[in-house]
């Protein structure tokens, strides 16, 4: 889920995937389109709670596995084993940032999903414009978070392109690749809103469960338990199984913090937080969540450790394609070998679309109520701006499909700090619900100290300090700025006479 | 009136703080030495397992507070 334009050069072009193989992908694609159909005959009404929200009626399998989905991206499958490679046991750090997130829902979900069923919340900026009394906040935070998921839509959708390709054999150009997913996605978006975005993340989520099962019990009877890993890991690269220095220790901390506190703000997660049918629906799935990151993300750390037995002395960039490399090892090792990796092909494509898909969804949702109907057009009523939203997620998809048919595109870096931007919105947030008597103007300041601070630091090419993220410091002083100007503003109007 | 801090918010108890901050200490091995080559126990060192089980923790801690904290108006926590 960090970083997924790191993985952007990763390739499938390893895999012996047959016709049948290819035929069940796309059977599968089909019946997503379906039940983009489905979610369309389910439409209540024209409304904006019932395009962006599903008229806030979510259940709990499928709150929980559109939750899950949309978390968990191709990067979690392709990066995270590639990282455990790289880093060793020290990538346990992974399992605790997932955990983390589900922490960071704790400490302000419950409080913002009853606000938000009391004032009819739409975006995650509806909130801070209504609880501050602030139109220049809901103008930054929605920029702040636009930003945001549009990188997260363009590396889903460049990792879209080259696993079409891959899987190929390069017969699809890649770009093929990328209008046909998308088009796929934009099909059952617009006909169902999040009513088909949430359906079909969990059927993509109980896929991604099921890849990622497989997936260790395969690789474990083919290439040997973690313990046979151990040893050889001990013998050839002590470094990554020793008690890690405090420089990474430091990176461990500020890794937690940025995927822990950046992710829980992903604006189509609060929208799920938004679009659950009542607090225990939210809390039961929130429970599980919890635990979610045993089964997932420690996982793809055991395979990515396996793997230093199986495939020794692999490069950096060798490592990236790790996945792919043990995928085609499972495909030559017989008839269940080959479809596992068929489910775990579907897997990934699931994991790349419900990431994609939520993204676009949300960044249309504030799109359309953050910008054009609050400063474009305050008149508009709710079929104007649900059409104007629709109208939004082609043009916008449209533009990343031909963005990410640049092969060297200089944005890219700059799409690079999602992370590290998107932390800027965190105090909005979390302190808003916390501090009754909190202003908005302290909130902006701090948002705006802090990421005018992030972006000079990455301008500079400072990504850590000691090991801290350059968000994670920025963060620091956006938390600080807000802290200090509210104790100000205390200060003066307790000494205020009258 | 806009929706501010949380009126409902519940307390939680004094030994959920305490068994948080033990996690919390404990999920991170900065108070290891560094490049120490531990006892392997499953295939994991015991600076790895102890992490683990400290994020284990907090995970079952923070079930606990969602189960305590977000509660339907008049529901009943246990039921």
């Amino acid at each position: 889920m960090a970083d997924p334009s790191a993985q952007a050069t990763t390739t499938l072009d390893a895999l012996p995937i047959g016709i049948d193989g290819l035929v069940v992908l796309v059977v599968y694609l089909l019946g997503i389109v379906g039940i983009g159909f489905w979610g369309r005959a389910k439409r209540k009404e024209e409304s904006l709670s019932d395009h962006y929200l599903a008229g806030r009626e979510l259940g709990f399998f499928v709150l929980l596995l559109t939750l899950f989905a949309t978390q968990y991206s191709g990067n979690t499958l392709f990066g995270f084993t590639a990282k455990g490679y790289r880093m060793g046991y020290a990538w346990v750090m992974s399992v605790h940032a997932m955990t983390a997130v589900v922490v960071g829902y704790l400490l302000f979900a419950p409080a913002l999903h009853r606000h938000s069923r009391d004032r009819n919340y739409i975006t995650p900026a509806d909130y801070l414009d209504d609880r501050f009394n602030s139109r220049a906040i809901r103008l930054v935070c929605a920029l702040i978070m636009i930003f945001a998921t549009a990188n997260y839509v363009y590396a889903q959708l460049k990792v879209m392109g080259l696993a079409v390709g891959g899987l190929t054999g390069g017969r699809i150009d890649p770009i093929y690749g990328v209008v046909g997913l998308a088009v796929v996605m934009i099909l059952y978006e617009t006909l169902g809103g999040m009513r088909s975005v949430a359906w079909t993340d969990a059927i993509q989520g109980f896929l991604l469960l099921l890849g990622f099962t497989l997936l260790v019990i395969l690789v474990m009877r083919q290439h040997g338990t973690l313990a046979d890993a151990a040893v050889h890991i001990r013998e050839h690269n002590p470094e990554k199984i020793a008690v890690p220095n405090a420089t990474r220790c430091a990176y461990w901390f500020s890794m937690v913090l940025l995927i822990g506190l950046g992710a829980s703000v992903y604006p189509h997660a609060i929208q799920r937080i938004y679009a659950a049918k009542n607090p225990r629906i939210l809390r039961k799935s929130l429970k599980v969540m919890a635990f979610f990151p045993f089964v997932t993300t420690l996982i793809v750390l055991l395979v990515g450790l396996i793997a230093l037995r199986a495939h020794p002395g692999l490069d950096h960039q060798s490592s990236e394609r790790l996945l792919a490399i043990i995928c085609g090892d499972l495909a030559g090792s017989g008839s269940l070998g080959y479809w596992t990796v068929i489910v775990i092909l579907a897997a990934i494509m699931a994991a790349l679309m419900s990431t994609a898909d939520s993204a676009l969804l949300s960044l249309s949702s504030m799109a359309t109520k953050d910008l054009y109907g609050t400063f474009l057009n305050p008149t508009a009523n709710e079929q104007k701006l649900t059409r104007v939203g629709k109208s939004v997620s082609w043009v916008v998809l449209a533009l990343l499909v031909w963005l990410s048919s640049y092969e060297d595109l200089t944005l890219v870096q700059l799409l690079e700090v999602k992370f590290e931007v998107l932390l800027q919105v965190v105090p909005a947030f979390y302190l808003g619900v916390h501090l009754p008597r909190l202003k908005g103007g302290p909130v902006l300041l701090g948002m705006l100290v802090g990421l005018g601070l992030a972006i000079t630091l990455l301008v500079m090419g400072i990504k850590t300090i000691d090991g801290v993220h350059a968000g994670v410091v920025a963060l620091a002083a956006n938390t600080l700025t807000v802290l200090v100007g509210h104790a100000l503003g205390s200060r003066q109007t307790v000494a205020a006479p009258g | 009136m806009h929706p501010e801090s949380d009126p409902k918010a519940k307390r939680l108890p004094i030994w959920f703080w305490l068994l948080m901050v033990v996690c919390l200490v404990f999920a991170v091995p900065w108070y290891r030495e560094t490049g120490a080559q531990d006892p392997i126990v499953f295939g994991m060192p015991i600076w790895a397992i102890t992490a683990l089980v400290s994020g284990l923790g907090i995970s079952v801690l923070t079930a606990y507070a969602l189960h305590v904290v977000l509660q339907d108006e008049g529901e009943d926590p246990d039921g």
